[in-house]
C-alpha cells in the first residue's frame, strides 16, 4: 500500500523537537545490564537447583486452617454484631472481692509460716550448746607473792618514737634508700613492729603490765630500734 | 666499703647525723632496768574443773586470751578441762573484784567443744587494775582433733594423734611427739616440734622455728624468723621451706641421702664440702643449687630464701 502524504509526514518528523536523555540514565541502563550480567550465574545456579514437591500433608494442613478460618467467620460476625453493656460497678466490686486470697492460698501461707518456725527451732535445736558434761566445780585460792619492782610497771618505750618517726620518713623519702632492694620491706617490718607495739599496748590495758607482756615490748622495741638503725645507715 | 660509702654520705649531712646520733642515743635509753624496789602482791586463783564425754567425730575448740594453754591426751574417753584465772594486786579487794571479769565459756555444740576466755566489764564498772592470766589444763583421748587459736599466751601440745591445728599471735608454742595433720600459723611466736610425723604445714611471720626428729612432708612459708632443723628422722618424706628475711639451717649427719633444690636471693648457700652440689645459678643476686643422691629412694628437701642464707651441715654447733 502507498502511503499517502508521505512527504508531509517526513517533513512533521523532521521538524519534531530532538531530545538527548542526560548521561545519568545511560550509566542507570549501564549498571542495571551489568548487574543482570553479574546475577546470571546466580540464576543458572538457582535453576540448577533440585525441585521437591512437599508431601501431600502439609497440603491437607495448610488446607484444614483454611478451612477452620472460613468456619470461624460467621461466629467472628455474629460477635461483632453483639450489643455491649458496661457493667454496673457492683459487678466489679465482687469481683475484685472473688480476686482477694483464696483459703488455699492462705492455707498455703501458714504452712510456709509453719515450715521456717520449725526450721528455726531445728536451728536453734542444732546450734543450742548441749549438756553432757558435768556442772563446773569452781574453787579459789589464795596466796601472796613477792616481785621485784614496783606493780604496774611504768611505760619507759615510746620515748624515741618521735625520732624514729622523722627517720622512718626520712628513710622514705631518700632517694638512695629507694633503690635498695630491701626498701619496700624495711617500710612493711617497720609497719608490722608498729602494730605489734599497739597489740600488745592495748593488751597491757586490759590484762595488765605483767612481766611477760614487759618482756615482749620490750622485744619489739629492740627490734624496732635494729630497724632504725638498719635504715640510718642506708640514708 | 660499702659502710664506708653511708659513712661519708652521713658524715657530709649534718643534719642526718644529728639524727642519727639522737637516735642511736634514745634508743640505747630504751632498755628496761628494773629497780631495786620489790612489791607485796595478792594473788587469787579461780579454778574450775569440767569433764565433757567423747564421741568419735568431736573437736576440740580453744580460743585462749593470755592464756597459758597445755594439751595431753589420756586413754579415757572423756575430754577434761581444768581452767585457772590469775589475779594478781597489791590490793587484795581489787583483784578479787577483778578475778570475776574474767569470762569463760565452755561448752559442746554438736560435735564441737567450745572452751574460750575473755575479758567483759559491765556499763559503768572501772576496767581491770590486776595483772589477769589464764592457764588452761585439757586432756583428750588421742583421736580428738584439736583447733587451738591462742592470743599472748602460750602453748603446749603432746601426743596428739589425728589432727591439730593451731593459729597464735605473740604465743609460743611447743609440740611433741605430734602426729597426723598439723596446721600451724604464727605470728611473733616461736614454734619448737620435736617428732613431728604427718603432714606439716607451717606458715610464719616474725617466728623462729625450731624442729627435731622430723618425719612425713613438712611444708614450711616463713617471714623474719629462722627455721632450725636439728635432725631428721628416717620418715622424713618432703621437706619444702620458702622463706624471706630468714635464715635456714638443716642439721643432720645423713645429708648425702636427701634431694636437694636450693635457691638464695640476695644470699648464700653454705654446704659441706662433700656434698658435691651442681651449681645451676652462681651470681652476686642468686645462688641456686641442685644435688641428687644415687639411691632410688630419697627425701626432697626445697629450700628457697630472700634476703636469707641457707645453712646444711652435719651437726648443730653453738653459735648456731
Amino acid at each position: 500500500m502507498t502511503e499517502q502524504n508521505r512527504n508531509t509526514l517526513e517533513k512533521a518528523l523532521s521538524q519534531l523537537p530532538v531530545y538527548t536523555p542526560p548521561d545519568e540514565c545511560w550509566q542507570e541502563i549501564g549498571q542495571e545490564l551489568s548487574a543482570q550480567l553479574q546475577e546470571a550465574p546466580l540464576q543458572e545456579a538457582l535453576d540448577a537447583l533440585p525441585a521437591y514437591a512437599p508431601p501431600f500433608q502439609n497440603w491437607m494442613h495448610i488446607a484444614d486452617a483454611l478451612d477452620a478460618d472460613a468456619a470461624e467467620q460467621p461466629l467472628r460476625e455474629a460477635l461483632s454484631e453483639l450489643p455491649q453493656y458496661a457493667p454496673p460497678e457492683y459487678v466489679w466490686a465482687g469481683i475484685s472481692r472473688e480476686l482477694r486470697p483464696s483459703a488455699r492460698r492462705i492455707a498455703l501461707k501458714m504452712m510456709a509460716r509453719v515450715a521456717a518456725a520449725i526450721a528455726l527451732l531445728i536451728g536453734l535445736w542444732w546450734a543450742w550448746p548441749q549438756e553432757d558434761a558435768e556442772p563446773a566445780h569452781t574453787s579459789y585460792a589464795y596466796a601472796r607473792e613477792t616481785i621485784d619492782g614496783a606493780f604496774g610497771h611504768e611505760a619507759d618505750w615510746g620515748q624515741a618514737d618521735q625520732l624514729m618517726q622523722r627517720a622512718v620518713q626520712t628513710f622514705r623519702r631518700d632517694p638512695v634508700a629507694r633503690q635498695l632492694p630491701t626498701y619496700e620491706l624495711l617500710l612493711s617490718e617497720w609497719a608490722d613492729l608498729q602494730a605489734a607495739q599497739e597489740e600488745i599496748s592495748d593488751m597491757m590495758d586490759r590484762y595488765g603490765k605483767d612481766a611477760q607482756l614487759i618482756r615482749q615490748m620490750s622485744k619489739i622495741e629492740k627490734e624496732r630500734s635494729g630497724l632504725i638503725r638498719e635504715m640510718i645507715a642506708q640514708i | 666499703m660499702n659502710r664506708w660509702k653511708h659513712l661519708s654520705k652521713i658524715i657530709t649531712s649534718p643534719a642526718r647525723l644529728l639524727l642519727a646520733i639522737l637516735c642511736s642515743g634514745l634508743l640505747g635509753l630504751s632498755s628496761n632496768e628494773l629497780t631495786a624496789q620489790t612489791s607485796n602482791l595478792h594473788v587469787i586463783t579461780k579454778r574450775l574443773e569440767k569433764t565433757f564425754k567423747y564421741r568419735d567425730g568431736y573437736e576440740v575448740n580453744i580460743e585462749g586470751e593470755k592464756a597459758d594453754v597445755s594439751i595431753e591426751t589420756w586413754g579415757r574417753e572423756e575430754i577434761s578441762l581444768t581452767v585457772e584465772f590469775v589475779a594478781k594486786h597489791p590490793d587484795k579487794g581489787t583483784a578479787e573484784t577483778d578475778i570475776e571479769k574474767i569470762k569463760y565459756i565452755a561448752e559442746r555444740v554438736r560435735n564441737k567443744i567450745y572452751i574460750r576466755n575473755y575479758i567483759s566489764v559491765a556499763e559503768g564498772e572501772p576496767e581491770p587494775a590486776s595483772n589477769l592470766s589464764a592457764r588452761y589444763v585439757v586432756k583428750v583421748p588421742e583421736s580428738c582433733p584439736v583447733y587451738l587459736k591462742n592470743y599472748f599466751g602460750t602453748a603446749n601440745v603432746i601426743n596428739l594423734a589425728k589432727r591439730f591445728r593451731y593459729q597464735g599471735e605473740f604465743s609460743p608454742v611447743g609440740l611433741e611427739n605430734v602426729q597426723g595433720s598439723i596446721d600451724l600459723t604464727t605470728r611473733f611466736g616461736d614454734i619448737s616440734g620435736k617428732r613431728l610425723d604427718g603432714q606439716v604445714t607451717i606458715d610464719s611471720r616474725r617466728s623462729n622455728i625450731t624442729l627435731e626428729e622430723i618425719k612425713g612432708r613438712y611444708s614450711i612459708n616463713t617471714n623474719y624468723g629462722d627455721v632450725r632443723i636439728l635432725s631428721a628422722s628416717a620418715g622424713l618424706l618432703d621437706l619444702n621451706i620458702t622463706g624471706t628475711k630468714s635464715d635456714i639451717f638443716l642439721f643432720d649427719p645423713k645429708l648425702l641421702d636427701y634431694s636437694y633444690a636450693l635457691t638464695a636471693q640476695h644470699g648464700s648457700i653454705y654446704f659441706p664440702s662433700n656434698l658435691k652440689m651442681e651449681f645451676l645459678k652462681n651470681t652476686e643476686d642468686i645462688k641456686k643449687v641442685e644435688f641428687q643422691p644415687r639411691a632410688e629412694y630419697y627425701p626432697s628437701v626445697t629450700i628457697s630464701v630472700t634476703f636469707g642464707d641457707i645453712y646444711l651441715e652435719k651437726e648443730k654447733t653453738d653459735r648456731r
